[in-house]
């Protein structure tokens, strides 16, 4: 069930909360783990039952090697790597699989048939946070003993699909808490806030930026300067509003549940280098990483030297890249920003320091033409879109605002319709202009949050941003991480 | 070890890696919080404090120190 969608708003939420609360009040605490439990596996299958059994069996294997690594502490690294090749097993063969496969066929020239398999959501999400809970295990960083809570740590609905990706042991006392178990209008007033805030991000300012993106994307080799441009920005655009719209909807969705879910998105188009973007952009995953692969890894090479620290950023990134999708593009997305995560260290050693302006504008550039690679299908459209960008199919400016400069029309610069393919008009300029105040100026959920009081002002703006919302739900579209 | 002993090697490293001598750095300062920290510093951080201290951090548990006194905390559990 989407979180942009009338069943889950006006149906699914109510039902699920009240529900929870009603059993709470009722001194029924097991029955309320019964009933969150019920309600997000009920909201997982509402996509595809046929998952169901897939998640199921993650949780129970991975329940069942935590309690064994805590009862046969002489057998613990046994127990871990099982169950480090269970977790990779599973997302290796359902995502990773036919393009194995067709690589294997590629370099080899043989014809292994692929298997088409559809990649069972949350499967990337899930993984990470349970394997992040074994090695907490095996270091005694927490202890789990009931099913049921661990079952809660996986599948609460709130972040169940697209993360953030949550720490067993921030989860579990809030899940604990007497206090939390109560109705807390605080909280739900806040909550409230910050679901519609996503909603509004999601359904009116990145699915608006989308409808621009694909139309771009499905023309790249034919787009003129300033249409590529539009394009490429308008899928960074609508990536981050997507993102951190869903993201605001499960911090919300969460809170209504007094529980809360950690910081994911700072503001990362501020960004003044690519270590502060990776320190404000999907802040749970970037955590995930460094903690459970960047670290260990670089431990791994022995004393520690810059180079290899670099290499391991390097390493660590190309992993991070590949975990968003099965493909060229993600490998060398991932090894692009990893080599300039490493370029952004050399710089800080120089201890030079750019105007912030500069550092803004070459970082922004950078991820937008990263993002490019992110997003197309495949390379060569990648590069179809880097050669539109760069003015290979000429430079168009509008007829109605340029007529003057009619005397300098040549091969390269025409007058006439800027954006044929995407379909845009002057709004599609002045929504991109709009994106850059918002992401630049504008505070962040977090700071909202953080922020946040129940006056009767707030009352109206989230309202208002909510019934905008709303009116903009009939054109359902689904989050672009539900992909990865 | 003392937690002055502790205190001191952690304040240093900081001061050394950021180069920035002058910098205010109390109990509860949050690490990451300061300017410029990246993960980089934070291994360095954590390991200087393995090699000096003779102890091992369980992979995770470093982060999860935030301020600087909860680092004393840890590291003074595990040397004695």
């Amino acid at each position: 069930m989407l979180f942009n969608s009338y069943q889950f708003i006006f149906i699914f939420l109510p039902i699920a909360f009240g529900g929870y609360f009603f059993l709470n009040a009722k001194n029924f605490f097991l029955g309320s783990k019964v009933w969150i439990i019920l309600s997000s596996l009920f909201f997982y299958s509402w996509w595809n039952i046929n998952y169901l059994p897939l998640i199921v069996l993650s949780i129970l294997v991975n329940f069942f090697i935590s309690q064994a690594l805590m009862k046969d502490p002489q057998h613990k690294k046994l127990f871990l790597l099982a169950g480090l090749g269970f977790n990779i097993g599973l997302l290796g063969y359902f995502k990773y699989m036919d393009f194995f496969i067709g690589n294997i066929n590629w370099t080899l020239g043989t014809d292994i048939p692929l298997l088409h398999l559809a990649l069972p959501l949350a499967i990337s999400f899930y993984t990470l946070q349970q394997i992040a809970y074994l090695v907490d295990s095996y270091g005694g960083l927490v202890k789990e003993k009931n099913f049921l809570d661990y079952t809660i740590f996986v599948t609460f609905f709130p972040q169940l699909i697209a993360g953030p990706i949550v720490h067993h042991k921030e989860m579990m006392p809030q899940f604990a808490s007497l206090k939390n178990k109560f109705l807390n209008f605080d909280n739900i007033a806040l909550g409230l806030f910050i679901f519609s805030l996503g909603l509004f991000k999601k359904v009116v300012i990145a699915d608006t930026f989308g409808m621009w993106t694909n139309a771009g994307y499905a023309h790249a080799e034919a787009l003129n300067l300033i249409e590529a441009w539009v394009t490429s920005l308008s899928y960074t655009f609508q990536l981050y509003f997507d993102f951190s719209g869903y993201t605001d909807m499960a911090i919300g969705a969460a809170l209504l549940f007094n529980i809360k879910l950690p910081q994911n998105f700072n503001s990362p188009y501020k960004a003044t280098g690519l270590i502060d973007f990776w320190q404000r952009w999907h802040m749970t995953l970037t955590r995930f990483i460094t903690t459970y692969i960047f670290k260990p890894f670089l431990k791994a090479l022995g004393k520690v030297t810059f180079e290899k620290a670099m290499f391991a950023t390097i390493f660590t990134m190309l992993i991070a890249g590949i975990w968003h999708g099965a493909a060229w593009t993600f490998v060398f997305f991932g090894i692009l920003h990893g080599l300039a995560i490493t370029i952004n260290h050399y710089w800080k050693k120089t201890g030079i320091h750019l105007p912030v302006w500069a550092a803004w504008f070459i970082t922004f550039n950078f991820l937008n033409f990263s993002f490019v690679i992110f997003r197309a299908e495949n390379m060569e459209i990648a590069i179809s879109m880097f050669k539109s960008m760069f003015g290979m199919n000429g430079l168009v400016l509008s007829e109605k605002y340029f007529a003057f400069l009619n005397s300098f029309e040549n091969g390269f610069f025409v007058l006439g319709d800027v954006y044929p393919y995407i379909d845009g008009n002057s709004r599609t300029t002045i929504a991109i202009l709009l994106a850059f105040v918002l992401v630049l100026v504008f505070k962040n959920s977090t700071a909202f949050l953080r922020e946040f009081m129940s006056t009767r002002a707030s009352l109206f703006y989230g309202m208002f941003l909510f019934l905008i919302a709303t009116s903009f739900m009939s054109r359902i579209s689904e989050f672009l991480y539900f992909n990865f | 070890m003392t937690r002055t002993e502790i205190n001191d090697i952690i304040v240093n490293e900081i001061k050394k890696v950021l180069e920035n001598d002058t910098m205010e750095i109390n109990a509860e300062t949050v690490i990451q919080d300061i300017p410029e920290w990246d993960s980089l510093n934070n291994v360095d951080l954590e390991m200087t404090l393995e090699t000096e201290c003779g102890i091992d951090f369980e992979v995770g548990e470093f982060e999860e120190l935030k301020t600087l006194s909860d680092m004393i905390d840890t590291v003074g559990k595990k040397v004695n």
